[in-house]
């Protein structure tokens, strides 16, 4: 708000000189174009109560200059005292599809809101439900290793044999996931989110590993100027089929700053306490126990509206029950990303460097674990009729999504069992259902 | 031969005053972007005099805003087209008549020192009716001859800035209706 009653004022100050001479609407029918005479004349009339007049000339200073967001605002801040919501609504309508109009004015103009009528239109709840189907299909489910050699008491060993349920390469994993979402905002700067979903993982041969996952998360978003900030606490359940069952608990914080129209910097750190259920079947659950220390920041350049560039920096600490399953994680991320008719382009790349805390002497008794993970992908997301033109008939509110996605991770280990290469390409459609009329 | 002279007299005189009045101008293009242009296709530019009489057409993509005397202001969306079929105006009464006749197109009226003063006097004809208006701004679409659309923008009974609320009387010839409220609007067909 400081800033906004900054600009106005220098908006003020501009026309200072001439405030005080009477301008005549004589002397604007004479000169309608004339920048500064027609902004005083619109600060004289708003001062002698003629909002009427002060609308007019701002409107035809706003057709002239159009890419002046100092017109804007000041026509802004009269509109909304003018108890005509369609009016403002128009206007913010016409300033946010303004190429011209910046971040900067776009924070502005929440600022000018929060003062308005509209804020409690924004208090509502909104709500919607994904549905998603997704399959994947994996060249090595079963993490056969390269050597497809195994390292066990220090001997290396055959990888066990390839069939058709334990020991599998190619697989299908098909994905049902349906997750409800709800939101308010709280004022013009701030919202919250509720969110639970349930995912169904089944695979078509290798007979561990099918899941059902619940999750839930809250998130909390606050804008402070160019600094936006969003804790955020999740929880998660999966119930596997012949593994251990365990339960997540996280919280953690992502914020962004943004620097300019190009430039915007992204940092979170999270802590999460993962549990698994000791039962007769697995009664060594608890030994995988392990607590994640993770931190990241992220430099962001929008190149151009339409293309991004990121690098990430990425640590993280992992605490397990036992010490060789404990690692530290650092590396680096980086990905491109470029909007195209088909829908959002992207490739981006993951490398990371694990450093484990002990060795693990049922594997090797003199190799201390090191793992460098190489993870690829690219991806290709959007409207569902973006690749399916025909498709806009059963996707009139565009409400259905696609996503392809091929994935490659390389992870070369110095412990033979740890030395794996997966291939994994997904195709995903997701249905959302609006639940804001129910609201 | 007496009669005849007071005739030619008088046709003399009226000549005159109709001539007078012809080029009495009203208004003003406050601002005029893109293909802007006048009844006899003289192009209308920044500042171009509008006169009694004078038809504004804009073309696709472009926009002006007409600014009259008596501080009503038009704002013309594309292709739209206005006539002024009548002004005459008082600065010192305030006193006058004005009546203009949408043809087409999207325009954005503020109602000025006319209306304010007799909001009876302000006629804003539309194919499929009228207008009159008090103290308000508001949105004509006349898109076509057998329906339009009245929208009134504000200001709003609850404004905290002193001015009337609007209030308009949109009729088709035969019914008529009063929207006080703004962002309702009142479709009139034939």
């Amino acid at each position: 708000m400081k800033r906004l009653c900054m600009q106005l004022s220098i908006l003020i100050l501009f026309s200072f000189n001439s405030v005080f001479a009477e301008i005549s609407y004589e002397e604007i029918l004479d000169n309608p174009t004339d920048l500064e005479l027609n902004l005083n004349y619109a600060k004289q009339q708003e001062k002698a109560g003629n909002f009427k007049l002060t609308i007019a000339t701002l409107e035809r200073l706003n057709i002239l200059y159009p890419s002046n967001s100092d017109i804007k605002l000041y026509l802004l801040s009269i509109l909304i005292k003018m108890d005509s919501k369609v009016k403002v609504e128009l206007m913010i309508q016409t300033m946010l599809n303004d190429p011209n109009t910046t971040d900067e004015t776009r924070v502005l103009i929440a600022e000018l809101l929060s003062n308005d009528q509209i804020e409690e239109q924004n208090k509502k709840w909104f709500a919607y439900i994904d549905l998603t189907y997704t399959q994947t299909r994996e060249d090595n489910i079963s993490a056969i290793t390269k050597t497809k050699k195994l390292l066990q008491d220090d001997v290396s060993i055959p990888f066990p044999v390839v069939d058709d349920h334990l020991v599998v390469t190619n697989d299908k994993i098909h994905n049902k996931g349906s997750s409800i979402t709800f939101g308010k905002n709280l004022d013009n700067t701030s919202s919250i989110y509720f969110n639970f979903g349930l995912d169904i993982n089944k695979q078509n041969k290798k007979a561990t590993g099918d899941s059902e996952i619940i999750s839930g998360s809250t998130s909390y978003f606050k804008a402070l100027g160019n600094h936006y900030f969003s804790p955020y606490i999740y929880y998660s359940r999966p119930n596997y089929k012949r593994l251990e069952d365990y339960n997540t608990k996280g919280v953690g914080f992502n914020n962004t700053y943004v620097v300019n129209e190009k430039n915007n910097v992204n940092y979170g750190i999270s802590y999460s306490n993962t549990s698994y259920n000791q039962t007769n079947t697995f009664d060594a659950a608890d030994d995988k126990n392990f607590e994640n220390y993770s931190s990241n920041i992220r430099y962001n350049f929008n190149f151009s509206p339409t293309t991004q560039l990121s690098s990430k920096l990425i640590l993280n600490k992992i605490d397990s029950s036992k010490n060789y399953d404990s690692y530290d994680s650092e590396g680096i991320n980086f990905s491109i990303s470029q909007i195209l008719k088909y829908g959002t382009f992207k490739i981006q790349t993951t490398y990371l460097e694990n450093t484990y805390d002990a060795k693990d002497t049922f594997i090797s008794s003199t190799i201390d674990r090191k793992d460098e993970s190489l993870v690829s992908t690219i991806s290709l997301s959007g409207q569902l009729n973006q690749i399916i033109p025909f498709a806009k008939k059963m996707n009139e509110d565009d409400s259905i999504f696609y996503s392809l996605k091929f994935k490659h991770s390389d992870i070369s280990s110095n412990i033979l069992n740890y030395d794996v290469d997966r291939k994994f390409l997904s195709l995903g459609l997701t249905k959302r259902i609006n639940l804001n009329e129910i609201f | 031969m007496k009669y005849f002279k007071h005739i030619i007299i008088f046709i003399f005189i009226n000549f005159l005053t109709l001539n007078s009045f012809a080029n009495e101008f009203v208004g003003i293009i406050g601002a005029g972007v893109g293909e802007v242009k006048n009844q006899n296709n003289q192009k209308l530019q920044n500042g171009s005099k509008i006169f009694y009489g004078d038809t504004i057409i804009v073309g696709s993509k472009s926009t002006a805003q007409v600014l009259f005397l008596d501080q009503t202001v038009m704002t013309l969306g594309e292709d739209s087209e206005l006539t002024i079929d009548e002004f005459v105006y008082d600065p010192q009464t305030n006193d006058g008549k004005f009546v203009s006749n949408i043809k087409s197109g999207t325009i954005k009226i503020i109602t000025g020192k006319i209306s304010k003063k007799d909001p009876d006097n302000l006629e804003i004809k539309i194919p499929t009716g009228a207008i009159g208006a008090r103290g308000t701004e508001f949105v004509v679409l006349a898109n076509s001859k057998n329906e339009n659309t009245v929208l009134l923008l504000g200001p709003g009974p609850n404004n905290s800035l002193g001015m009337t609320p609007g209030n308009l009387e949109v009729t088709d010839g035969v019914n008529s209706v009063n929207i006080v409220q703004p962002g309702f609007e009142t479709v009139v067909t034939n």
